[in-house]
């Protein structure tokens, strides 16, 4: 009895171990983003970094009050997290419906994966190509010719949110728009016990940002031309660049320790928001807390002194004290080849880019618009906020080129050099290996 | 069938669940990544090319992969030794039964049960040079000398992450010792006592070769957790400033996610296996010595 009672449970268990082996490998085919025709109850999955989540409640209920038989199934995660999930989910074939991308590498990689936008828009919303910016619809394009998204927004690097109280209290007249008002100002927030700009310099993203947009106040395009292996990365142009980024560190105007700081929400929240920095490094798309009743400050201590806060642009680094800028489509949407409902999908994204979505975003001040149609509407908080916005919306549309380079290996290889510059490595050397890399490939 | 042949069957009936797991969730990824690590696959489409060994070659010229296998070094050598120091002496003091010594052992042993993202981003709080507390507590005690720049410093930054992993792991070396120093026979103690051996001549001439088995133990799960590293460095650095924290995982990682070049991580990653392996070989042969 004993025996048979064993063998019994023997066999239980691997006709157990078998189903739940066999289980794992079914999968559930069921995907809700692609069924349904037009006229039936669709749902659609979303995978991005932006909207927020403040904003994605607000947006998304509005598209789907618009477009009842549509459910958007919306997933944020953060930037650098969202590409790793997106990577593993479009690899294993469970990737979303549609999905946030950025232009350059990351673009060119996944738009195997995307249908071309302009086909999918051609067919499902007529005269799509007279609302959206042209310019911005060529940076979603690859290099064969497929438009592996649709823009959303518009941003540019980099700028320089400011605490107009903190300015007062230090003796800083005005916001520096050169290196050498830069590093009075940093001599004038010290004695106060301020950190002067503070900045997340271990984060790889920013620091790239802020190399190509300084290069191109030292000598306009270079930075491109590097790229694409017409001219050395060991050029005057950018070990001026290198030295102006080490200057950065040595001079005092980033905060003690930057190296060891991420931009979110270390040098945000830490150092700016708590009160304890004049200056953040930044881009555009951080104009929101230039309104006293932004939600990102409620709660802060800025927020709670009632501190008055602007942005303008980083101040020029070079000799020439020339303010250059950077700007690019910070967020497009693709489309995934597997979804199944286009048409749906397509009216998500006519909302998201031309819609109420687009002008929730503008409003919110996340961006420059895509839209030709849609720019700002939203009540001006005094002349200081007003000011921030032209002056920043100035320097982005006058901007030298592209925020970001489109060669992931280059890029990661010119990141690693500006930390060990940084560290007090020799500028020249580091660009050499940058070289070396542009080199080997 | 005779009645051994059918208790055999029955034996490896038992046995099955578990090799075919094994085989599903180990054996059968182990075989990919060797298999991927010859191709140039790009980690996402069904596109690739067996390239040889150009996988390795390139891997053995890279200096940043020799970088991270010395900061793998070095965070072996950081971590597994004073771990187990601070664990033994933890241990000992524990098994004196001071007043309140069972509140210190659930102290000690609570960072085991955090999650490391939870350690991770206090510590960036504790740690930063300007605001953190480590630094403010430092300058309060005139050790201003002392206050550096812990995450962003390449030249401290490792050193910071072995302490975040001391802290974390600590715990653990306390109690395997706790447990090894309660298993060991008073009798001896006592025999120590009446032949007049102090505190430290028992701790070092009886106590520690006691415990020889444990402390091997350790330092080979310390090995094996070494080439394991990978999310504390992750959070707390993400392997900068410039190189001077990526080790082999954070490494292949970057390969995998950053480069799209599933093939050339899959060729650190098999280099990973292969030192697991010989690191597996000696923890069999140090437990049958001891």
């Amino acid at each position: 009895m004993k025996k048979r009672w064993k063998r019994c449970m023997a066999l239980i268990m691997a006709a157990v171990m078998a189903t739940a082996v066999v289980g794992c490998g079914s999968g559930d085919n069921k995907d809700s983003g692609t069924q349904g025709a037009s006229n039936e109850d669709v749902t659609l999955t979303f995978w991005s970094w932006l909207p927020t989540n403040d904003q994605s409640e607000e947006m998304i209920n509005e598209f789907e009050k618009e477009n009842p038989n549509i459910h958007i199934d919306y997933t944020r995660t953060e930037q650098d997290d969202f590409f790793e999930k997106l990577q593993v989910a479009m690899a294993s074939g469970t990737g979303p419906d549609l999905y946030g991308m950025t232009t350059g590498s990351m673009m060119n990689q996944y738009a195997k994966f995307s249908v071309d936008m302009k086909e999918t828009a051609d067919q499902y919303w007529s005269g799509w190509e007279d609302k959206i910016n042209s310019n911005a619809v060529d940076q979603c394009t690859t290099e064969d010719g497929t438009m592996a998204g649709m823009p959303l927004l518009v941003a540019g690097m980099t700028t320089l949110m400011y605490n107009k109280t903190l300015m007062d209290e230090c003796g800083i007249d005005k916001v520096p728009t050169t290196y050498d008002e830069l590093k009075d100002a940093a001599a004038k927030a010290k004695a106060k016990g301020y950190v002067c700009v503070a900045a997340g310099a271990a984060d790889d993203w920013i620091n790239s940002d802020w190399f190509i947009q300084a290069s191109n106040e030292f000598e306009n395009g270079a930075v491109y031309e590097a790229e694409a292996g017409k001219r050395k990365w060991t050029d005057q142009c950018f070990v001026d660049t290198m030295n102006a980024w080490k200057k950065m560190f040595t001079d005092g105007i980033f905060e003690d320790g930057a190296l060891g700081v991420s931009t979110y929400p270390d040098a945000r929240d830490q150092y700016f928001f708590a009160r304890k920095a004049v200056f953040f490094m930044t881009g555009s798309w951080h104009l929101g807390p230039t309104s006293s009743s932004s939600s990102e400050i409620q709660g802060t201590e800025i927020g709670n002194k009632g501190d008055v806060i602007g942005m303008e642009p980083f101040p020029g680094v070079s000799d020439s004290g020339e303010q250059l800028g950077t700007s690019g489509v910070d967020v497009m949407v693709s489309m995934n080849k597997d979804c199944k409902n286009k048409e749906a999908a397509m009216k998500f994204i006519q909302f998201l880019a031309d819609g109420d979505g687009q002008q929730y975003w503008v409003n919110y001040l996340q961006g420059a618009p895509v839209s030709n149609d849609i720019s700002y509407t939203g009540t001006v908080d005094g002349e200081l906020q007003q000011q921030s916005i032209d002056d920043v919306n100035k320097y982005v549309s006058n901007a030298a080129g592209s925020r970001k380079l489109s060669n992931s290996e280059i890029e990661t290889a010119l990141q690693v050099a500006m930390q060990n510059v940084a560290a007090g490595a020799d500028p020249l050397k580091e660009l050499q290996n940058v070289q070396k890399t542009a080199d080997a490939q | 069938m005779n009645k051994t042949g059918k208790k055999s069957w029955i034996a490896y009936l038992y046995i099955l669940p578990m090799i075919v797991l094994s085989f599903v969730l180990v054996y059968y990824c182990i075989i990919d990544t060797v298999v991927v690590s010859f191709t140039d696959w790009d980690g996402m489409t069904d596109v690739f090319h067996f390239v040889a060994l150009k996988n390795y070659i390139k891997m053995f010229k890279d200096h940043v992969f020799w970088t991270s296998v010395v900061n793998n070094l070095i965070f072996f050598v950081g971590t597994v030794f004073i771990q187990a120091l601070l664990g033994f002496v933890l241990a000992v003091l524990l098994k004196k039964k001071l007043p309140g010594s069972n509140v210190f052992k659930a102290i000690y042993f609570m960072p085991i049960a955090m999650a490391t993202s939870i350690i991770t981003a206090i510590f960036r709080i504790i740690m930063d040079p300007t605001n953190g507390a480590l630094n403010q507590f430092l300058r309060a005690i005139h050790l201003n000398g002392f206050a550096v720049n812990w995450l962003g410093d390449p030249k401290i930054a490792l050193v910071s992450v072995i302490i975040v992993n001391i802290f974390q792991w600590m715990g653990f070396s306390m109690i395997t010792y706790y447990a090894g120093l309660m298993s060991l026979p008073d009798d001896v103690y006592e025999a120590a006592k009446i032949d007049g051996a102090g505190f430290w001549r028992t701790t070092f001439s009886v106590t520690l070769p006691m415990l020889k088995g444990t402390t091997n133990v350790l330092i080979i799960l310390g090995i094996v957790g070494s080439l394991k590293t990978f999310d504390i460095v992750k959070l707390l650095t993400g392997g900068g400033p410039g190189r001077s924290t990526t080790v082999m995982n954070t490494y292949l990682y970057e390969k995998a996610f950053k480069d799209f070049n599933a093939g050339g991580a899959a060729s650190i990653g098999v280099a990973i296996l292969i030192i697991a392996m010989v690191m597996s070989f000696l923890q069999v042969k140090f437990g049958k010595e001891d």
